[in-house]
Formats: structure tokens, C-alpha cells, sequence
């Protein structure tokens, strides 16, 4: 091959790399405009395909350019803060010449202020071999990133390819978790009404690593509830838990607000709380059992008798109570009552009977005396038994939970 | 009546380590269940515990694989799996309850999972005899009944799986004389069950006879009490419990009647006259105007005769024992006749403790005896002298006034009790007054006495929320305003209005604090005075835990569970100590007192 012939291979080819060199640089995106004015290495490009153009100064055979194509490894299209992002360049070579290339990466990260947009490095540039993992420091916030290649051949020729990363925003995901004192689990399916409920956010977490601020609402109240009688807010200084003392029973709607300040970040979690009456006690078994179609008989050389309540159920008071790791909050009361000869026949408090049994000792009596031993259970709420006094038994509800028994005994 | 066994109260089943099968995880005849053996199976603080899962595999095979899970009070327990995987091994470093679980598979199909609860107690743990009471909510799905135990101190305890014993059933038709079916009261009391003794179970007949029990596989005494008067009640001592089933037929018993008269020989009208006869009570007659009455009671004896006459009457209880030797029999006739006694009328102005103002509505009960030779009772011509008792109480009018009341001369313990509306620090007095000598003018009630006292637990801290009572002891037993309760303040500190100068059972419940009961004998002061117990410290508690089922397995859910000492009581008997309801499935806590640990 003579010169003047290689020569005007090279210099066809120096015409053909300034083509293609402006629909290359075009093809870059704007940023990367932008960042060739802030990257004086970039501008070598364009300063290159002047020179190869002129072509006076050439004597050798003309190099070609080596391609530079960034391709992402990290599937998806769409990034968010936090996330490192992987990129490799094996896609770029220097096919014409052959011969190794290497290639140099850099991001930046770019904001938009006033119209115009300025980038800063992300991390250290470093150079990679074609089939290196590029891995960039974690996206750092919700502005744009732009990842840059620079492939260089064996004769100093250079590419550049870049992409511009847009990052996302996921809204913050949160949780409540809703609790009544230490209410039983199973016991039932809703909160008891004048009893406070604290309601905690539980895991918070934006997965961006935004600041997020909440919000608490009240959302929704019964029609039966009084604004003033309703007590809402933070607990002390957490405003991680609210309480709420509701005041009616009805469905409360509790709406908490976790927010980012970017587009989309916003998360409402609504909490639906249904409040129902406090449930009034069960007396559920009791010692001899009762109420019974009859008198017990109790004999005097048989000794004193236990009268016992074994077990009162209730939503938050059962009797007995449980040890203090159970999920109950208290434990019913019991009131005894008795009607003998020794009171005159009239129904008399048990002064000091607050326990779950009585004693009856017969031998104080004559055959043939009556009694009537009686036992209310109440809870936390005051509560007026609907019935006549004299009545041995008696249901709130008018159903088989009893809130009073009686027992009727004869001395014999 | 002497003791038959302990077999029926015995006839429970504890297991050292419960064991829960779930379903086979195979289709088609495929399945597999694991249960877990632990070696030992009871270690002491320290040991090293092997645990080996036991796979029962049908209609399929593979590789076996296990998931391990074992806790020490909701922590998680470092283990070590021992090769093949079926074996893990752990260290009991501390005392306690290790619940230990595993899952598994064989092949493709998934076993039936296990765990066991196995006790690590700590060296020189004291055991301690109790008696673990359990009472199923529904009476005829089993009986009441009481398991022996021993609770090693230390360290919390899980009994394990306590299957009941499904007792008996015993169904029957009451019926009286012809057959006709018979209404009633039945009550088993079960024979020997000492030293806790097991309440009776008791049953009521209806219109139809029809009753239903369900009792322990031991002899029981059956009470038969017929309504209406017309049958005598009938004792059946130490019947075998299968003699119970079926129908229960009585006959009327032996027609006893008799006169009681007053030392005059005038009728005492209105009397209530009964007998106990073998054990048996009779019928209860009340006299007629001509003093004459008649009642059914079973044929036999001894026999004792009670006499009660009507309040007001001015004449005492008469109490015949049954010493005698007397027997009855159809046609027997009991001739009873009041001595001569003095009486005196006592009106007295009842006040309240400033001596001062009408207290109305106070109670105010005489209470006298025994009266040697009140009376004289003849049981077919042999006669045997009676004691008199009283034991009379009336209610002060509007204006304090105590009813005129004859009662006979004696002397007299009189207890002064508020009424509703007396006002808030008065209570109980107990006066001992002389009829003899005279009948006091007034009589009034007393200015409450206090119990002050500080609940602290074993360490020496506050205990709030504690209640707390005082119920009375000897004579003041039978007065419904003496005793006193109070909850603990945050700081403790209880005090408690009670009758003055009497002795007390103090009962402290502290299961809100998470600690459990105890009992002591304390005294109260004066009137207005009040008595500063100190510290009352509560002893420490252990975590008794375990589960009761059915004797077909089933859960027993609602059971009332209690457990006594057997010499904790204020008096040095048993007493209950803890008391809780097992779960739906079964489980029940107690906070049982700890026996220690020997030093």
C-alpha cells in the first residue's frame, strides 16, 4: 500500500470519523453537553475530528474511534435513592483497530436550580476494563444521575457514552398497632368504651432514607360521642403513640399521615377501631353451683361449707385474675350479701367478704333456718343490676350471664 | 364411713411432659408423627439435656429432616443438633421450664409436630406436698376431683398434661312410696378424700325424679333429702357408686310423733321439731297448737332431737344428742317438756358508740348456752335430760328501741351489730351481760377498730393493689359486720376497719401485683384503736403451670383450677393458695407459694 494511497484511506477516513463524529456527539444527551463544559477532557472529541479532518498533519493511517456504550446491569427501569446501580462497558470496543481500550467511569449527580442544571462528581472516576462492574457510590438523593464512560483506544482515541439516570420516590411505609391496656386476645374482636387505646406507629420507615414527618388524625367518630368528653393525643413527648379514651361505642376511624415531601411520598394508613360497651361480667361457675331449681341442704354435724365463685368471664375483669403477664386488665369484684335469722331475716352486706367464697357454719344454726347467701360480680363499670331486690338472680342482658346468683340453704 | 381409698382422687393421670399430636401431613395412607423423649427427663440446673425426636413413619420414606425450637420463658435456647439431626442437645443453665419443639418432614410428606415441657429444677430444691383441685365448669362432663402433687421450689413448674378421670355417671329416678316419681335434694359426698375434703356433689330432682350426677369411682355418702314433708330423708352411707345407678326408691320412713310442752304442760305451739336418726335428719314438723307434731325419719339410731321454739317464746334451743343409744321406729313417740326456767325481758336502747344517740336498724343477737337441764326429752318413755341453747337476734326499731325479747336467765354473749344506716366507723360490739343479775338498759355498738399494715414482697418492695380482708374468728364468725377489706395503696399500705377486740384471718390476695395469697392470725385492738401489723410480707411465688383435658382428651376449657397447702391455713390445715381458670385449650397458670430452697 503506498502512502499517498494510505494516505487518502486515512484521510477518507478521518472525513468519514468527523460524520460520524457529529451524530455522535449528538447522540449524547444534553447533560453530557453539560458536563463537557465542566469536564475539559470531553472536549478532545471534537478537537480530534478537526485535526483527523484537516488531515495535513497526518502521516500515518487514521484511527478509528472506539466505541463507548454504557449498558446498565441493574435490571429495571426505575432507581431510588439508596440503591447502587451497576454499569459495564463490554458492549464498547475498538473494532476497526482491534487492540485493547480502556475506559474510564464517572458519575455525577445533577440538580436543577433556577432552570440550570449543575453536576457534582458521585464518587471517584475509575477506569475499568471493558468487562469491569461499575458500581457507583448508593444513589444519593432524588436528583438525577449521570453516569459517564470514556473509552480510549491504544492510540488515544476516545469515546464517551453516557446515560442519565431519573431517580424515583417511594413513599414511606408504616404500620399501627393498636392496644387496649393489655387486652385479651380472643376475648374479643373490639376495645372497650371509656378505656384508653394507644394507638403506636410501627415500623416507619421510608425506603428511601427521606425524613418523614407523620401526621395523626381523628378521623371519624361515632354519632353518639361528645367531642369534649373524647380524649386524643400523643403520648407525653412520643409522638409515636397516641391515646384515645373514646367516649361511645361505634367505629372510631384513626388516619395517620407519613410523608417524605417529594412527589408520591405520601402514605395514609386508616385504622378502623371498633369500641364496644364494657361487657358486664359472667359469674360462670361457682361452688355449689348455682342458681340451683332448689335449697342445698346443709347438715350441722357436717361441718362449715364453702360458698365459692370459681370463675367470673369478662372482656377485661375475669375472676380470677390471671398472673400479671396475662393479657387482662383487672379483676372482677365480688360483693356478698346474707338473709338469716341472724340478720333478722333482712338481706345484710358480708362486712369484709371481698373474696371469691363464704363460709356457712351450720352448727350456729337451728334445723329448719333458711338462708339466702347472695354474690354480685361487677367490673370497672358501675353498673345498676335491672332487677328487683329480692330477685336471686340477675342478667344485665337479660341472657344467661349472670351478675348475680343466690344460693338458698336449709339448716338440717 | 371409715376411709376407702384415695383411688377415685388418684385416678388422675400427671405426666411429667405433655404432649400434643398434630394431624399426619401425608395423603393416601402416608403419614408420619414425631413425639419427643428428653434424657433426663427431669434434670437439675446445670445438666446437659438431650432431647431425641421419635419418628413413626407409614406408607412413605425419603429424607428426614427436623425444626428445632427450644425456649426457656419465651427466650430462645441455644441447642446443639447432634448428628444424625433426630437428637439436639442443650444446656439447662438455669431453673425452670424449657418447652422444646419440633417439626418435621420425611420425604415430601410433613409430620405430625411435638414439643414437651421438661422441668430443670434447681439443687436442693425443697418439694412440697399440695393438692391441685380441679373443677370442670360443665358438673356432668367429669367430677370435681383432687390430684396430689409435689411442687419443687426454686424455679417455675409445669405439671404437664392432667387428664381427669371421667368419674361415673349416675342417672336415676327418684321415687317415693307406690313408685310415684319423687321430687328432691341429693348430695354425694365422697368418702376419705383427706385433707382436703372434696365438696359433695348435689343434684336436685325434679317433679319427675329424674337426677343426674357424675361422681368419683369411690364410696360416697348419698343424702337423700324428699320435698314436701312427706318421705323421710334417706342416708345411704358408703354406697358403691354403681349401686347408685337406676332408680332410688324410698318408702315414707317411720312415723314418729310426740308433744312438746312447757313446764307448766302447756303446748309450745309453732316448734320446730327434728331428728337425725343413724346419721339420717327426719322431716322438719313444726307443732300445732295443741303442741303436738309428727314426722318421717328413717327407723334406727342413734338419735338425736332438736327442739327450736319460736322467737319470742322466752324458751330456749332444746339439744338432745344422740349419746343415748335411742333408737326409733314406726309408732315411736317422743314426749318433749321444757324445765322451769326463769326469763327476763330486755328491751334495752341500742346507740351507737357514743353511748348516745338511736341507733336503728342495729341487730343485737343473744347468744347463751348450753343451759344444763333446760329440759327433758322422753323418746318412747325413756327420758334424757336436753341442753338449752340461744341464740335469738333482734332488730332495734326507729328510735333504737330493742323489742321486748323474754329470754331465759343466763349468761349471755350479745353482739351489737350496725345497720345499714349506721353511720360510716361504727361497728360490732360484743358484750357479755348476765340475765341473772339483771337486764342492761342499753346496749350500744362500738367505734371500728383498725388493721394498719404494709404489703411488701419478698424483697422487701411496696405491694399495691393487693386486697386485703379480715374475716373474724371465733364468736364474731358469725357476724356479717365485723370484718373488714381494703385494697393496698401504691405504697402498700392497707388499713382496715374491723370489730374491736377480736381475732382476725387475715387473707392477702395479690395476684394484681403478680404474687399470690397468704393468710395469717392477727388481733384487733379497742374501739377506735388501731393495730399496726408492720410489714406483712408476702412469700415468694412460682410459676405453676399445666393443662388439664378430658379423659377423651379434649381440652378442659374453664375448669376452675386450685391449688391448697396442706398446712398454710391460719389454723395450720390446708388452704387454698391459688386459684385460676384454664384456657380454651386447657392451660392454667397458678402463682403457687415457693417452697424454697434448701441452703
Amino acid at each position: 500500500m503506498s502512502r499517498d494511497r494510505d494516505t487518502s484511506v486515512a484521510l477518507r477516513r478521518a472525513a468519514r470519523v468527523a460524520r460520524r463524529s457529529a451524530p455522535a456527539l449528538s447522540r449524547t444527551c444534553d447533560p453530557a453537553w453539560r458536563l463537557q463544559r465542566s469536564a475539559p477532557v470531553l472536549r478532545l472529541a471534537p478537537a480530534l475530528a478537526g485535526i483527523a479532518a484537516a488531515g495535513c498533519l497526518y502521516t500515518g493511517p487514521i484511527n478509528d474511534r472506539p466505541r463507548a456504550e454504557i449498558e446498565k446491569l441493574t435490571p429495571g427501569p426505575y432507581h431510588y435513592p439508596r440503591q447502587v446501580l451497576e454499569f459495564t462497558a463490554r458492549k464498547s470496543s475498538d473494532r476497526e483497530d482491534g487492540g485493547g481500550i480502556s475506559c474510564t467511569w464517572s458519575a455525577f449527580t445533577c440538580t436543577t436550580e433556577g432552570g440550570a442544571e449543575s453536576c457534582a462528581p458521585l464518587g471517584e472516576s475509575v477506569e475499568l476494563p471493558p468487562d469491569g462492574v461499575f458500581r457507583p457510590p448508593a444513589i444519593p438523593s432524588h436528583d438525577p444521575v449521570v453516569v459517564q464512560l470514556q473509552v480510549r483506544d491504544r492510540s488515544g482515541a476516545v469515546s464517551r457514552d453516557t446515560m442519565r439516570i431519573e431517580v424515583g420516590n417511594r413513599p414511606p411505609g408504616l404500620q399501627l398497632q393498636v392496644n387496649q391496656g393489655a387486652q385479651a386476645p380472643g376475648t374479643t374482636e373490639s376495645y372497650v368504651v371509656t378505656v384508653p387505646i394507644e394507638i403506636s406507629l410501627r415500623d416507619l420507615v421510608d425506603p428511601d432514607g427521606d425524613e418523614v414527618s407523620v401526621t395523626w388524625q381523628l378521623a371519624d367518630r361515632p354519632a353518639g360521642s361528645d367531642p369534649n368528653q373524647v380524649e386524643w393525643g400523643p403520648v407525653g413527648t412520643d409522638s409515636d403513640t397516641y391515646r384515645l379514651v373514646p367516649d361511645a361505642p361505634g367505629v372510631w376511624r384513626i388516619e395517620v399521615t407519613a410523608s417524605d415531601g417529594f412527589e408520591q411520598g405520601t402514605t395514609t394508613v386508616t385504622e378502623q377501631i371498633p369500641v364496644d360497651e364494657d361487657q358486664a361480667p359472667c359469674i360462670a361457675l361457682t361452688a355449689p353451683a348455682a342458681p340451683a331449681p332448689g335449697r342445698h341442704v346443709l347438715s350441722r354435724e357436717d361441718g362449715p361449707r364453702r360458698f365459692a365463685v370459681l370463675a367470673v368471664t369478662d372482656d377485661l375483669d375475669p375472676y380470677p385474675r390471671p398472673p400479671r403477664d396475662s393479657p387482662y386488665l383487672g379483676a372482677a369484684e365480688l360483693s356478698w350479701s346474707l338473709a338469716g335469722p341472724q340478720t333478722g331475716g333482712a338481706l345484710v352486706p358480708l362486712a369484709g367478704a371481698g373474696g371469691g367464697d363464704v363460709v356457712i357454719d351450720p352448727a350456729a344454726h337451728a334445723p329448719g333456718d333458711r338462708i339466702e347467701l347472695r354474690v354480685e360480680a361487677r367490673d370497672r363499670v358501675d353498673r345498676a343490676l335491672p332487677c328487683d331486690p329480692s330477685a336471686p338472680t340477675c342478667s344485665i342482658g337479660g341472657d344467661g350471664c349472670l351478675q348475680r346468683v343466690s344460693w338458698e340453704v336449709e339448716i338440717r | 364411713m371409715s376411709g376407702l381409698a384415695r383411688a377415685g382422687a388418684l385416678a388422675l393421670v400427671l405426666a411429667a411432659a405433655s404432649s400434643c399430636a398434630g394431624g399426619d401431613g401425608g395423603d393416601g395412607g402416608e403419614a408420619c408423627s414425631i413425639s419427643l423423649v428428653a434424657s433426663p427427663p427431669a434434670p437439675v440446673r446445670g445438666q446437659f439435656v438431650s432431647v431425641t425426636a421419635m419418628t413413626e413413619v407409614v406408607g412413605t420414606s425419603g429424607a428426614r429432616s427436623y425444626t428445632w425450637l427450644v425456649s426457656l420463658a419465651g427466650e430462645p435456647i441455644v441447642f446443639e443438633v447432634i448428628s444424625p439431626d433426630d437428637t439436639i442437645s442443650f444446656q439447662a443453665s438455669e431453673a425452670g421450664v424449657y418447652e422444646v419443639s419440633v417439626s418435621g418432614t420425611v420425604g415430601a410428606t410433613v409430620c405430625s409436630s411435638d414439643e414437651i415441657s421438661i422441668n430443670a429444677t434447681v439443687p436442693g430444691a425443697v418439694f412440697e406436698d399440695m393438692v391441685l383441685r380441679v373443677v370442670p365448669r360443665d358438673p356432668l362432663a367429669a367430677p370435681a376431683q383432687d390430684l396430689f402433687i409435689e411442687v419443687p421450689g426454686g424455679a417455675p413448674y409445669d405439671l404437664g398434661a392432667v387428664t381427669l378421670s371421667a368419674g361415673v355417671a349416675v342417672d336415676g329416678v327418684l321415687r317415693g312410696p307406690g313408685g310415684a316419681p319423687l321430687a328432691g335434694y341429693l348430695r354425694a359426698a365422697p368418702l376419705a378424700l383427706e385433707p382436703v375434703p372434696l365438696p359433695p356433689v348435689e343434684a336436685f330432682a325434679g317433679a319427675d325424679g329424674a337426677f343426674s350426677l357424675r361422681l368419683l369411682g369411690v364410696a360416697h355418702d348419698l343424702l337423700v333429702m324428699p320435698d314436701g314433708g312427706e318421705v323421710a330423708p334417706a342416708l345411704l352411707a358408703g354406697a358403691s357408686v354403681t349401686s347408685l345407678d337406676g332408680d332410688l326408691a324410698l318408702d315414707a320412713g317411720a312415723l314418729v310423733t310426740g308433744t312438746v310442752t312447757d313446764a307448766s304442760g302447756d303446748p309450745v305451739a309453732g316448734a320446730r321439731v327434728s331428728l337425725v336418726a343413724g346419721g339420717a335428719p327426719s322431716t322438719l314438723a313444726v307443732t300445732g297448737a295443741d303442741g303436738s307434731f309428727a314426722l318421717r325419719a328413717r327407723p334406727g339410731g342413734p338419735v338425736a332431737v332438736t327442739v327450736a321454739p319460736e322467737p319470742g317464746s322466752g324458751l330456749p334451743r332444746l339439744e338432745l344428742d344422740a349419746g343415748g343409744g335411742a333408737a326409733i321406729a314406726t309408732g315411736s313417740e317422743i314426749e318433749i317438756q321444757y324445765a322451769a326456767l326463769a326469763t327476763r325481758t330486755v328491751s334495752p336502747a341500742v346507740r351507737l358508740s357514743d353511748g348516745a344517740t338511736a341507733a336503728p336498724g342495729a341487730r343485737v343477737t343473744w347468744i347463751a348456752g348450753p343451759i344444763a337441764g333446760a329440759g327433758q326429752i322422753a323418746i318412747d318413755g325413756a327420758p334424757r335430760a336436753a341442753q338449752g341453747h340461744v341464740r335469738l337476734t333482734a332488730v332495734a326499731g326507729a328510735g333504737g328501741a330493742h323489742p321486748a325479747t323474754p329470754l331465759p336467765r343466763s349468761a349471755y354473749h350479745v353482739l351489737v351489730e350496725p345497720g345499714p344506716a349506721a353511720p360510716e366507723g361504727e361497728s360490732v360490739r360484743v358484750e357479755e351481760i348476765d340475765l341473772v343479775a339483771g337486764a342492761p338498759a342499753s346496749l350500744s355498738l362500738a367505734a371500728a377498730a383498725e388493721l394498719t399494715g404494709t404489703l411488701v414482697d419478698d424483697a422487701g418492695a411496696p405491694v399495691a393493689a393487693a386486697r386485703v380482708t379480715a374475716a373474724p374468728l371465733g364468736l364474731l364468725a358469725q357476724s356479717t359486720a365485723a370484718g373488714g377489706a381494703a385494697i393496698s395503696d401504691p405504697d402498700g399500705r392497707f388499713a382496715l376497719p374491723v370489730a374491736p377486740g377480736a381475732d382476725y384471718d387475715l387473707r392477702v390476695d395479690a395476684a394484681a401485683a403478680g404474687l399470690g395469697r397468704m393468710a395469717l392470725e392477727v388481733g384487733a385492738g379497742g374501739p377506735g384503736q388501731a393495730t399496726a401489723l408492720g410489714e406483712v410480707a408476702l412469700p415468694p411465688v412460682l410459676r405453676l403451670s399445666g393443662e388439664v383435658a378430658l379423659p377423651g382428651g379434649g381440652a378442659l376449657a374453664g375448669a376452675s383450677i386450685e391449688l391448697h397447702c396442706l398446712a398454710c391455713g391460719a389454723d395450720g390445715g390446708p388452704a387454698p393458695v391459688a386459684q385460676a381458670v384454664s384456657d380454651a385449650a386447657g392451660r392454667f397458670v397458678l402463682l403457687a407459694p415457693d417452697p424454697g430452697v434448701s441452703p
